[in-house]
């Protein structure tokens, strides 16, 4: 019961905090938009993100970012509904398993776009980079090197988390089953 | 389902009361029920045993498979 207190404490700690990045950061860009002329001038230095010469290419990993963020708090919060039921030891209900099964994809969502998004990224850096310098490169070599540069432990780890989400959600639901047919066992 | 419960039609022959069957064999109303009405899925073997230690009848008085 500790355990659960526990882990239900840290997300409900994690929730609130991503809550409030979100809404500070929101702001922020809010008010760098359209009122930059309030900010400090450190501050105000960001702003050279909405005019830059780049198009809108420079954007993908910002708004991905974004999203990514703001699924992350979606998947806290389904796992914050989901350990609920867990305080008042009820493990396999509905709620639970759909919780997880929703909480999982995300994770695998964030992980896979990050590393595609990475990958393209690495790929674009390169070829501008290469047709620039004008050089040649070992093809099997340069491949490796965009591979090691795109799957990055964060989002290999997301992945796993998400599947382990999705099993844990399989498992809940053949246990709700297993509950059921125990309980309608006279 | 393929496996009818005729509980009702060995109680009804008995004259015994359901209330009754249930405080003999050691169950409640509510899980008594559930078998009359057919929504249980599985008997215990020590159920099946004091059902029909009550009724005095065989397990085949009070469950009988029909083809679907």
């Amino acid at each position: 019961m500790k355990t659960i207190q526990l882990l239900r404490t840290l997300i409900n700690i994690l929730f609130y905090t991503l809550i409030a990045v979100f809404a500070i950061g929101f702001t922020f860009f809010i008010i760098l938009y359209f009122f930059p002329e309030s900010l400090s001038m450190p501050l105000r230095n960001f702003s050279m993100l909405f005019n830059q010469p780049f198009g809108w290419k420079i954007y993908l990993i910002p708004m991905l970012t974004m999203i990514n963020f703001t699924l992350l708090i979606i998947a806290v919060f389904l796992l914050k509904r989901g350990t609920t039921s867990f305080l008042k030891s009820d493990f396999y209900n509905e709620n639970v398993t759909t919780s997880f099964k929703k909480a999982g994809s995300i994770f695998i969502f964030i992980g896979v776009s990050t590393i595609i998004v990475q990958l393209f990224t690495v790929l674009y850096i390169q070829n501008f980079v290469y047709n620039m310098a004008q050089v040649g490169t070992n093809y099997l070599l340069s491949m490796l090197n965009i591979l090691a540069a795109a799957i990055d432990l964060k989002s290999t780890f997301s992945i796993i988390i998400g599947l382990f989400f999705l099993l844990f959600s399989k498992i809940f639901e053949h246990s709700r089953k297993l509950e059921q047919e125990n309980e309608l066992t006279i | 389902m393929a496996i009818i419960v005729n509980l009702d039609v060995m109680l009804a022959k008995r004259k015994m009361k359901s209330k009754d069957l249930a405080e003999i064999i050691g169950i409640t109303t509510a899980n008594l029920s559930i078998l009359k009405s057919g929504k249980a899925k599985a008997v215990r073997f020590s159920t099946l045993e004091a059902i029909c230690k009550a009724l005095d009848c065989q397990p085949s008085d009070i469950l009988e498979y029909v083809n679907d």
